[in-house]
């Protein structure tokens, strides 16, 4: 073993050196031949030094100051950097760690990388975790497991196959494949996307079309594009561009609009909520302000809560219309819920066309035209039309109010959905 | 231009730092990590140890003495300290602030 030490300001024209090298500060390394570098053992770097070639070493540490590498950098176990490390190049070790920042051409670590401060990579970066205080910057795609960032993060789109923690900012310019998505921020994705679940707590705005098992967003939510989810929870604005399909609940209690169909299982909707069509396999529970679909509603029952306005045709085997609050009490825990039941208190249900198996209307509702096998009418409600083929119940004379009499008919026209 | 960071922006960013080093961390590489000198840092770390956001923890020499070395970690309280202040800031986000 022959250990070589570079003194303060010199500069050292160096093949191989086999056992540990110790660099003072602004000492210089250049390569003797073939522009590499190796280093046996261990590179000790006291403060800013500067490497101008490729370099390898087992492991590297750098006490102070900033480690300028113009070439690439190999490390073969940890690299400890307490402050500053540039590297022109690509730099992989097997485990990073940087006090300060780290801006690199690319980045490959099999273990984690770990910088209190800054990361800029001009390409990509591999790792088998990232954990950033402050911000990332990759121009080119990622891959790595877990990704925890303390500020702001930005990515060129990649994989992240674990968690994502970013707690002021993501924005990905390219599509991303990920695990959980956990911003407290802003977080903003690109066309093409796909993950297991984005939770954020400010906005999630996405570029175009979206693919996410799971999606729940405090604040607002854009996708520019189709939408396709397991399940939704939007509890502030969900503007959708495109249609919106969905295998488990849609629940929004703030302002939802959708420009083409809304498909899916359940849906809940508190506050307003606007959809060109909505088909729906299992309940719609609407309470709040409006829903309002130009083509109609279609569900295997439909409830509307006590003030609720409902424009366009409602399609289902049962109605309830003007339901108490009741049936949604499992919202009631959430300041949207009780929102919703503030707001409502004291107006009157109102909906347009019904088509159905069974309806109910509850007291003081109102609809414009009934087309069901079975209808029953509580007091205080109006209906321009009521056609049924086989039970009517109403309330006594004088407390409800038709248009025209109720009228047994043998068949009822097609249902428009 | 880039607004300047408040106070609170600090200590947040202080506290997502030191969250890094679990086993503690030492003033300078926080500092370095931050981007604010040692000798403001140490009177802001002052301030987050006295509000129990941050431990102080005194590292001992190879005989067992407190050799006026410290390490720096996040507390319970502080976890929670920054898990409001993201949240309050998401929130700020999603009304445009």
């Amino acid at each position: 073993m022959s250990d070589l030490r570079v003194e303060k300001g010199a500069t050292a024209r160096l093949d191989h050196v086999e056992g540990d090298l110790m660099v003072s500060s602004n000492g210089r390394i250049t390569a003797a031949k073939g522009g590499l570098v190796t280093v046996s053992g261990s590179a000790h770097f006291e403060s800013n030094a500067e490497v101008d070639c490729d370099f390898q070493c087992d492991s590297l540490t750098v006490e102070r100051g900033t480690l300028r590498s113009t070439g690439n950098l190999v490390v073969n176990r940890e690299a400890d950097v307490a402050h500053t490390l540039r590297v022109e190049g690509k730099f992989s070790a097997q485990r990073i760690e940087v006090g300060g920042r780290m801006y690199a051409g690319s980045v490959s670590c099999s273990g984690p990388v770990r910088v209190g401060g800054i990361v800029e990579v001009a390409e990509t970066l591999e790792a088998g975790s990232v954990d950033v205080g402050g911000k990332v910057s990759v121009k080119g795609p990622v891959k790595t497991k877990d990704f925890d960032v303390g500020g702001k993060a930005e990515v060129g789109g990649g994989s992240i196959s674990g968690r994502v923690n970013v707690k002021g900012v993501f924005a990905s310019s390219g599509p991303l494949e990920f695990g959980e998505l956990q911003v407290y921020g802003k977080c903003t994705l690109p066309a093409g996307c796909k993950g297991q679940k984005v939770s954020a707590y400010g906005k999630l705005s996405v570029g175009g079309a979206f693919t996410c098992e799971e999606i729940k967003v405090e604040g607002f939510t854009e996708v520019r594009g189709d939408c396709s989810a397991g399940n939704i929870v939007a509890n502030g604005w969900l503007r959708v561009h495109g249609s919106l399909a969905f295998s488990g609940t849609l629940e929004t209690s703030g302002q939802g609009e959708v420009r083409d169909d809304v498909r899916g299982a359940d849906l809940r909707v508190g506050g307003r909520f606007r959809a060109r069509k909505v088909i729906l396999t299992n309940k719609a529970e609407v309470a709040g302000e409006f829903l309002e679909t130009q083509q109609g509603l279609k569900a295997k029952s439909v409830t509307v809560g006590s003030g609720t306005t409902c424009r366009g045709p409602i399609v289902a085997e049962r109605v309830e219309l003007g339901s108490s609050l009741v049936s949604f009490a499992n919202w009631g825990t959430s300041w949207a819920g009780q929102s919703i039941r503030i707001r409502a208190i004291g107006r009157m249900t109102n909906v347009e066309d019904v088509y159905g198996g069974e309806v109910v209307l509850e007291k003081n509702s109102r609809c414009k035209r009934i087309f069901a096998n079975r209808v029953q009418v509580a007091e205080g409600c109006t209906a321009e039309q009521v056609s049924y083929t086989d039970e009517f119940r109403g309330a006594p004379k004088g407390r409800t109010f038709f248009t025209r009499q109720p009228e047994k008919v043998d068949s009822l026209p097609p249902f428009p959905l | 231009m880039k607004s300047k960071r408040t106070k609170v922006d600090l200590y947040a960013t202080i506290l997502e730092v030191i969250r890094r080093y679990p086993e503690g961390g030492r003033v300078t590489r926080i500092s370095y990590g931050v981007g604010v000198p040692v000798d403001r840092l140490k009177v802001m770390l002052e301030a987050l140890s006295a509000n129990g956001l941050v431990r102080k923890i005194a590292a001992e020499d190879e005989e067992g003495e407190e050799g006026g070395v410290y390490y720096y970690a996040v507390t319970a309280r502080g976890l929670e300290f920054l898990e409001t202040y993201w949240k309050m800031k998401g929130f700020l986000a999603a009304f445009g602030a």
